[in-house]
């Protein structure tokens, strides 16, 4: 008995390694698969997104129904997914049709918003599918899932409108293989989301306007060197040189605008005034307002330049932002470690309040 | 265990009513924890000896009862409520002056309760020779212990709960005080002095600590300070600081030591808690501040230094 079982092994292991020296199955992106080996491995891929999606949690501040975080997630989508997946009006370019399994184009039928968050965040082995760019950012593949899930409402123009902004700022004949962020000049890479007056795009992203110099060169060199995660941010800023990154910084700062953050249905704004002014002794709270407020014209903007002003900021971000720093990933600039220390003993419902405050102000 | 001999800590130096008190109860169970072991060991070598009498049976049987049942329960009775009786006065709730203390991990917030109103400092207590003080005690996030090993206690410290202790010292000097419960990773780095003074210069020092910080209105240094967002978390009196999470800071540089009973108090010091505050002191709240150097370091710890 014993030796049928060892023998048994050994013309497994024989012949396992046979298959794996000479390669019988041929991977070839030019042929086909055998029949019903492609329909099983989509098989298990369906299956394997649905186990998993199942369990997620669309978080209490994040509304997929939003325009802002629709207009987010074509941006994106216009910076890492068209390339591969064409979008409403834009072909693909020829590359992508050797690609086996080609990638498909989208539907919003096939899947629901959770799956397009698990995909969006997780991406496929070996189909070329990659995970979401900001390692650890959990808050960001929201944008896309709002975006696929209204993806068949968009044609050619209107999809234009959302990702970049205005109907003709796409050019079909710029559609280039591997570069997609240079398919629209640099500066409209920012515009396209942060509007041209810097106030975020009615909620699309955060509001840059007015922002100190030093703050914004700090972060857009952090995304640029890998300092600070952001699926978002990181593509764009990466292929940025610095003169260009200073100054994109130096515009933005330059802009004369009014904060009217948008403030959302969660948290409690009189409960994060007294938590952002005077802090928790028991809690171990911190004061927002001894760092993010007293200089400026309304003593709202910090006194520090190397420190972002919050006061007129969307709540959706201040949430995304304190947990952030609280949860992780961590951003390793120099002082970052300070604010992990304020966020650390907060919780969600301390973090929607604080938000609600400052996003109100 | 030899640490605990250091005069400072040692709990037989009787620098205090209470201590005393224990330590008298500690040297009577000693003598007769010795005269009941050789009464024992000589009774046992006797019986050797002597080897079986059967006839003696009886006597031996009285000899059980009385020696092995009555006796034991009577001294342990007694021993028990000489026991509570000690309790019972040092938790007594009164005192000549009252002093809260808040266990942090891993510090120490204390508040006098004087007529003009709460005088609050930290991670030092001062007190008058002679006169009984009255400790309440609780504790902000898990269970500590409240012990001047010298003085008396130890008493737990937990949370959602307030207990009291009292200490009457009796010795002048600074005796050190520490937390008796594990709480965590700084725990055996948790710990304060417990300065004995005379009553005229206990009276002195408590006014200075309820006055607000002597500061000049230009300051560099409180600046820095500003500018570092330490006032999110520390309050300097009389100042824009009023940050509840940290030790006050108002009297910082008139404590002898840093860190809660931990460094002296010292320019070096000072600086190396600023910028290396983890290798100090491991897991604190406080986050380091290594980018602080030079000029802009060096004004800090002067403006700390100064504040007395």
């Amino acid at each position: 008995m014993r030796r049928w079982i060892l023998g048994g092994l050994a013309g497994v292991a024989v012949a396992g390694g046979a298959f794996v020296f000479f390669a019988p199955y041929n991977i070839a992106a030019s042929q086909a698969h055998l029949p019903g080996v492609g329909e099983t491995l989509h098989l298990y891929l369906r299956s394997a997104v649905k186990a998993r999606s199942g369990a997620i949690e669309v978080p209490d501040h994040v509304d997929l129904s939003d325009d802002g975080l629709a207009r987010l997630g074509a941006g994106h989508f216009a910076t890492g997914c068209a390339t591969c997946h064409g979008a409403p009006g834009i072909p693909r370019n020829p590359v992508v049709e050797g690609m086996q399994p080609m990638p498909p184009k989208l539907t919003s039928d096939e899947w629901t918003e959770k799956d397009f968050y698990w995909i969006a965040r997780h991406g496929f082995k070996y189909t070329g599918m990659p995970a979401w760019p900001g390692e650890g950012r959990d808050d960001e593949p929201w944008a896309l899932a709002a975006f696929l899930a209204r993806y068949d409402s968009y044609d050619a123009a209107s999809y234009a409108e959302a990702a970049f902004g205005a109907p003709d700022a796409w050019q079909a004949g710029a559609v280039r293989f591997g570069e997609p962020s240079n398919a629209v000049a640099q500066e409209h890479a920012c515009v396209r989301c942060h509007g041209d007056d810097g106030l975020g795009r009615d909620g699309t992203a955060p509001k840059l306007a007015g922002q100190s110099e030093e703050w914004l060169a700090l972060v857009l060199d952090a995304y640029a060197e890998g300092h600070r995660e952001s699926g978002f941010m990181e593509p764009l800023a990466a292929g940025l040189r610095p003169q260009t990154r200073a100054q994109i910084a130096a515009r933005y700062a330059g802009m004369q605008a009014t904060w009217d953050g948008e403030v959302l249905p969660v948290g409690d704004a009189a409960r994060g005034e007294v938590l952002a002014q005077q802090g928790d002794e028991h809690f171990d709270i911190a004061s927002c307002a001894s760092c993010h407020e007293g200089a400026g014209a309304d003593g709202l903007s910090p006194k520090r330049a190397d420190t972002p002003r919050i006061a007129g900021q969307d709540g959706y971000w201040l949430v995304n932002w304190l947990t952030m720093y609280r949860d992780g990933p961590q951003p390793t600039t120099p002082r970052a470690h300070l604010m992990s220390a304020a966020a650390k003993p907060l919780t969600d419902e301390d973090i929607r309040d604080i938000a609600a405050y400052y996003a109100g102000r | 265990m030899l640490s605990g001999c250091d005069g400072r800590h040692n709990w037989m130096a009787g620098a205090g009513e209470e201590s005393a008190q224990v330590k008298t109860l500690f040297i009577v169970l000693m003598i007769g924890a010795g005269v009941i072991w050789s009464a024992v060991v000589g009774a046992a070598i006797y019986a050797h000896k002597r080897g079986a009498h059967p006839n003696l049976e009886r006597e031996a049987r009285q000899f059980v009862i009385w020696g092995g049942a009555v006796l034991p329960t009577v001294l342990v009775g007694a021993l028990l409520v000489w026991g509570l009786i000690i309790l019972r006065d040092i938790t007594a709730d009164d005192g000549d002056l009252t002093v809260r203390v808040d266990g942090e991990r891993w510090w120490w917030r204390v508040i006098y309760e004087t007529p003009e109103g709460d005088v609050i400092t930290a991670n030092e207590i001062r007190l008058p020779i002679g006169q009984r003080a009255l400790f309440r005690l609780t504790a902000d996030d898990v269970i500590h212990s409240f012990w001047v090993p010298a003085l008396g206690g130890k008493m737990d410290m937990i949370p959602g709960r307030e207990t009291t202790l009292t200490l009457t010292p009796q010795t002048l000097g600074s005796w050190g005080g520490l937390c008796a419960e594990f709480c965590g990773g700084a725990h055996a780095l948790m710990r304060f002095d417990a300065i004995v003074m005379e009553p005229e210069a206990f009276d002195t020092w408590l006014a200075e600590q309820a006055e607000p910080a002597k500061l000049s209105a230009d300051n560099p240094g409180f600046e820095v300070f500003q500018a570092e967002g330490c006032g999110a978390c520390h309050t300097i009196r009389g100042t824009d600081a009023q940050g509840p999470v940290g030790p006050d800071l108002t009297h910082l540089a008139s404590r002898d030591k840093l860190g809660a009973g931990m460094w002296d108090m010292t320019p070096t010091n000072m600086a190396r808690w600023i910028t290396d505050t983890h290798e100090m002191k491991p897991d604190i709240d406080m986050p380091p501040y290594p980018h602080l150097n030079g000029a802009r370091l060096d004004t800090l710890v002067d403006f700390l230094m100064r504040l007395e």
